[in-house]
């Protein structure tokens, strides 16, 4: 039996029995870690009101040798961001971060700056106007597949290495970015954005979460701009399309 | 094992809490108990999933059309305290405190598992309020989907007339200050109350 001290966020909670809980934490030591809460659902548990989602919470963690599920002990909250729930887009959004990290993420590998991005994302959504929830959504992936090394090139082409000036702009998801008018014939898997939606993906990948956050995009070109991102996802993290915090956020409209 | 008595600890362990051990040890106690007793019991399990259905007003548990609640003309109808689960109207009928009417959402909102606002009973609480309402308390659970429900249904229920309100969120009876969450610390600190209230 192994016991290690972790900072992890709650991304996942299940009830087990009456009053425990199987948590997923995403951790800074240990990647994706599953673990039994026990007792927690009791309000004079020592860990009650620790392990809800977004949670950063400091804990131990025993785990057997090549067991899939650990036990908690010893949780302690690090930081809450209380005000993601308070808004129910703010909640969509949040709650799709935390379904991406379960997705993309595994037991015994650490992910240490997807690990810092999720600090900040949730940081800045916590804060921000409701309005540029989705906004913060699809930068904080752009700089996910950044980090993993698969974000879109936009400088040139990446065929003739020519630098973008066409009315016709393509964004190859096989060949990772730009390509031009030119070139494009020979791509199957690009995709047709407006020059909005590309200064827009250039300014996600350049700014930090404070810029992004005062900027004002068009709900057409902020979809666009989305449409790019998660198919990149997609096709080079294996992300599904289909995820059901999308469907919720489907569900609110707008 | 005989078959019929390995078929009962199966079904008895699907019941939440209850593992194998459990199982068999409530089978042996069933075995040993006269038959008839084990009959009374099948046959309560099988009339309440056959008898009860959602009250068509509040969506509790209920025999008939309305809940029992909700048929009882002594109550104050001019207050609605919105609850997840009809195991919450238990509780909270239990204190003996409250003589206002509930309504039953059903669960909480939840994008992890898919659940949103159209999959709650919020259109019928919509409608409810057009009828002399005067208070709504939300009392959705104190955690993130709770409090993100709560949130939702301020945002579409706040028409200025009725008054909102959100269950106090503490510290619990013989609890202790050190191993408090931030979460309720905080909350029971900034609602704090006058000593002489």
């Amino acid at each position: 039996m192994s016991r290690i001290k972790i900072e992890a966020f709650v991304i996942r909670t299940t009830r087990l029995a009456e009053s425990s809980r199987v948590v997923t934490l995403f951790s800074r030591q240990a990647g994706k870690v599953k673990a039994v809460a026990k007792g927690v659902g009791k309000p004079k548990s020592k860990m009650s009101g620790t392990v809800e989602l977004f949670n950063l919470i400091e804990c131990l963690l025993y785990k057997k040798e090549n067991a899939d599920l650990g036990t908690m002990g010893d949780a302690a909250v690090l930081d809450d961001y209380h005000h993601i729930p308070a808004d129910t887009r703010k909640f969509g959004f949040g709650s799709a971060w935390c379904e991406i990290l379960q997705k993309t993420s595994h037991p015994d590998q650490p992910r240490p700056e997807t690990f810092e991005l999720t600090a900040l994302f949730f940081k800045t959504l916590d804060l921000s106007e409701p309005g540029n929830a989705g906004l913060l959504f699809w930068s904080a992936l752009f700089k996910m597949l950044a980090i993993e090394g698969y974000a879109p090139r936009l400088e040139k082409c990446l065929s003739c290495g020519k630098k973008k000036k066409d009315a016709k702009l393509m964004i190859s998801l096989g060949r990772g970015g730009l390509i031009c008018a030119g070139c494009i014939e020979e791509d199957e898997d690009a995709i047709p954005v407006s020059q909005s939606a590309f200064d827009i993906l250039g300014a996600m990948g350049a700014g930090g979460f404070e810029d992004i956050a005062e900027m004002e995009v068009s709900p057409r070109i902020g979809r666009e701009a989305a449409e790019v991102i998660l198919s990149f996802a997609s096709y080079h993290l294996g992300l599904p399309r289909n995820l059901k915090s999308f469907k919720f956020l489907e569900s609110l409209g707008g | 094992m005989p078959k019929s008595l390995d078929e009962l600890i199966e079904a008895l362990s699907s019941l939440p809490g209850i593992g194998k051990k459990s199982a068999a040890r409530l089978a042996f106690h069933l075995l040993k108990r006269p038959l008839d007793e084990s009959i009374e019991i099948s046959e309560r399990i099988i009339n309440a999933r056959r008898n009860l259905k959602p009250c068509a007003v509040c969506g509790n548990l209920a025999d008939q059309e309305r809940c029992d609640i909700c048929a009882d003309t002594s109550r104050d109808n001019s207050m609605i305290c919105v609850v997840e689960e009809p195991s919450d109207v238990s509780a909270i009928e239990a204190l003996n405190e409250y003589r206002g009417a509930y309504h039953v959402l059903g669960g909480a909102l939840s994008p992890l598992d898919g659940i949103g606002p159209d999959d709650l009973n919020i259109s019928s609480l919509k409608k409810r309020i057009k009828d002399g309402i005067h208070e709504i308390i939300l009392a959705t659970n104190p955690s993130t989907e709770g409090e993100a429900t709560a949130s939702y249904l301020y945002s579409i229920l706040k028409t200025g007339q009725i008054k909102i309100s959100r269950i106090a969120r503490g510290i619990p009876a013989g609890g202790s200050l050190e191993f408090t969450d931030r979460a309720t610390l905080a909350g029971a600190l900034e609602n704090r109350i006058s000593f002489d209230h």
